[in-house]
């Protein structure tokens, strides 16, 4: 275990001054500040007199961020690790040190799932954040209600969880092939087909519905523990996998 | 037994189709600097990927320090540096913060980082990003890299590749320094001309194959010594000398080059070409420079 852990601790050193570590602040930023346009915009339709301004604000702040943001984020984020890697050619000398590689790998493995805990639980902090301002700005909405802390984190906790099979398998694409176009497709073409076929039949056997499907069945009281088992152990799965392979496999570059 | 660094044995890596390393021997010494040197494509880079573990062999065996490479590959590479083709660093980070994340992986220690910066002279550069580093500066990290926690053995692929003269000069200087340090390094270069001042060991590998193992002066003993000579009349002075019996050749540059065995053959050249009326403009000895014979010798193997 202590490889591990000395890999992990290099690990977040390389995060310095690296958009990959920006994009866990920005990028729930950028949804926060589109809720708070769209309470000064829409406000008044969007949140009915007399409803839960809170609980609108936090599921729908929810299907923005896992049908679309989520996984695009996920696409972005581990093409930027990989990149760390291939464009500075450093395969070469990550293993060529006396460690395991399964330990660089999974130590790998555990900051992509750090960072991707962090980003969301950013984004918890900035939709408490937003729904202070129209508190403030917009008493009309109802946000002077009591914040659902519980709601906000429970449906956090099971999407980021239900996420952990996309980031497994961006993480071992992004990983194992050097090519960020590669890293990209693999991610943009299966959100787009997400996003349009959600709701379907095999919607919860697609790994990049998952969490969509996760938050939607906790705000809509339907099942859902297929899909967060299947996101959860589908991501241990192909993540093991993965420090399997980079054991195995020959550096050329 | 002889306290091998390295020793391969019949070590064979292919490609598709292509055979890259084809049974290679090597054997390198305790406190050697040893040059690999072959032309671009022998196989030298896919041999040192081997000795580092990036890479599987298809067959044969790899020992570093007496020890089978795939028995403890952890043990082994814990006393290896290296620094394969270009520098691995993170030009996003200082070249102090290049070499800590290398000390979190291996647990050394911080006063390591003074001290290999010290070595390669970058201690006033340490706290720049590595992206404003020249090309030399680069590669001097990772010859510090490649010495963090001080190893026993260091392996450098082409470690002065691209370099400008002076960069050449500084990193062959610093490499000669470190045998004094009790490191055997193994350094590869497809330009004999580069490590020649360098190493104290050479082997010489050509389409994946070892062409030669031994010290300079048994490669240069190799060759004879040559004698240049430019006349009046260099067809008939070649002439001339082929029927006495010695192998003269028409240079380019319009003179013969003809082997001898020493500085009497050259005088009674002298003499057989003046009795014979031939007017000697210029006559002088040399020995083929190790260049001349890594040439040859892998043009040779080329041809076969």
């Amino acid at each position: 275990m202590k490889h591990l852990f000395r890999a992990l601790s290099a690990e977040t050193l390389k995060l310095n001054r690296t958009l990959a570590l920006a994009l866990v602040f920005l990028t729930p930023f950028a949804l926060a500040f589109l809720e708070v346009a769209i309470g000064f915009e829409y406000g008044r339709r969007m949140y009915r007199v007399g409803g839960d301004a809170w609980m609108t604000l936090i599921s729908h702040t929810a299907m923005m961020w896992n049908l679309l943001l989520l996984p695009l984020f996920v696409t972005l984020e581990m093409g930027l690790l990989g990149a760390l890697e291939h464009n500075n050619s450093t395969w070469k000398q990550l293993f060529a040190l006396p460690l395991p590689r399964w330990s660089i790998y999974a130590a790998k493995q555990l900051l992509a799932m750090g960072l991707i805990g962090l980003s969301m639980l950013a984004l918890a902090a900035m939709t408490i954040g937003a729904g202070l301002i129209g508190r403030v700005c917009l008493p009309e909405l109802g946000f002077d209600a009591p914040i659902p802390f519980g709601m906000l984190l429970q449906n956090m906790l099971l999407s980021y969880l239900a996420a952990w099979l996309i980031i497994s398998i961006h993480l071992w694409v992004s990983l194992r092939w050097s090519s960020f176009v590669l890293a990209m497709s693999v991610g943009i073409v299966p959100t787009v087909i997400s996003a349009v076929t959600f709701g379907s039949d095999w919607s919860p056997f697609n790994p990049w519905a998952l969490p969509g499907e996760v938050s939607n069945g906790l705000f809509e009281m339907q099942p859902y523990l297929g899909a967060l088992l299947l996101g959860l152990l589908g991501g241990v799965v192909v993540a093991c996998l993965g420090c399997w392979e980079s054991s195995r496999r020959d550096v050329l570059h | 037994m002889e306290p091998w660094m390295i020793e391969t044995r019949q070590l064979t890596r292919s490609f598709k189709d292509t055979r890259a390393v084809d049974g290679l021997s090597l054997q390198v010494p305790a406190g050697s600097v040893y040059g690999f040197l072959g032309p671009n494509g022998a196989g030298k880079t896919t041999t040192i990927r081997m000795l580092l573990g990036l890479i599987h062999p298809d067959g044969g065996e790899i020992r570093l320090f007496n020890r089978r490479l795939r028995d403890d590959p952890m043990g082994v590479l814990r006393r290896v540096g290296s620094l394969v083709e270009s520098p691995s660093l993170y030009p996003h980070l200082t070249g102090r913060e290049n070499l800590e994340v290398l000390r979190r992986m291996t647990g050394g220690s911080r006063s390591e980082i003074s001290r290999v910066l010290k070595v390669v002279n970058l201690e006033n550069a340490a706290n720049r990003l590595v992206r404003n580093y020249s090309l030399g500066m680069r590669q001097r990290l990772g010859l510090a890299a490649a010495m963090f926690g001080q190893p026993e053995l260091l392996i450098l692929d082409e470690p002065t590749n691209g370099l400008d003269p002076a960069g050449i000069h500084e990193m062959r200087e610093l490499i000669c320094r470190l045998p004094a340090e009790g490191l055997t390094v193994f350094l590869s270069s497809h330009l004999l001309s580069e490590v020649e001042q360098m190493v104290t060991q050479i082997g010489i590998v050509q389409s994946g194959r070892l062409i030669f193992q031994g010290k300079p002066d048994e490669l240069k003993a190799r060759t004879r010594n040559q004698v240049i000579v430019a006349t009046d009349r260099l067809e008939e002075s070649q002439k001339l000398l082929v029927q006495q019996g010695w192998k003269a050749v028409h240079g380019q540059n319009h003179h013969l080059t003809v082997p001898v065995n020493g500085a009497a053959d050259a005088a009674l050249i002298n003499t057989r070409l003046v009795q014979a009326g031939h007017q000697v403009y210029q006559l002088s000895m040399e020995h083929p420079s190790l260049e001349d014979i890594f040439l040859k010798l892998t043009e040779e193997q080329e041809k076969k």
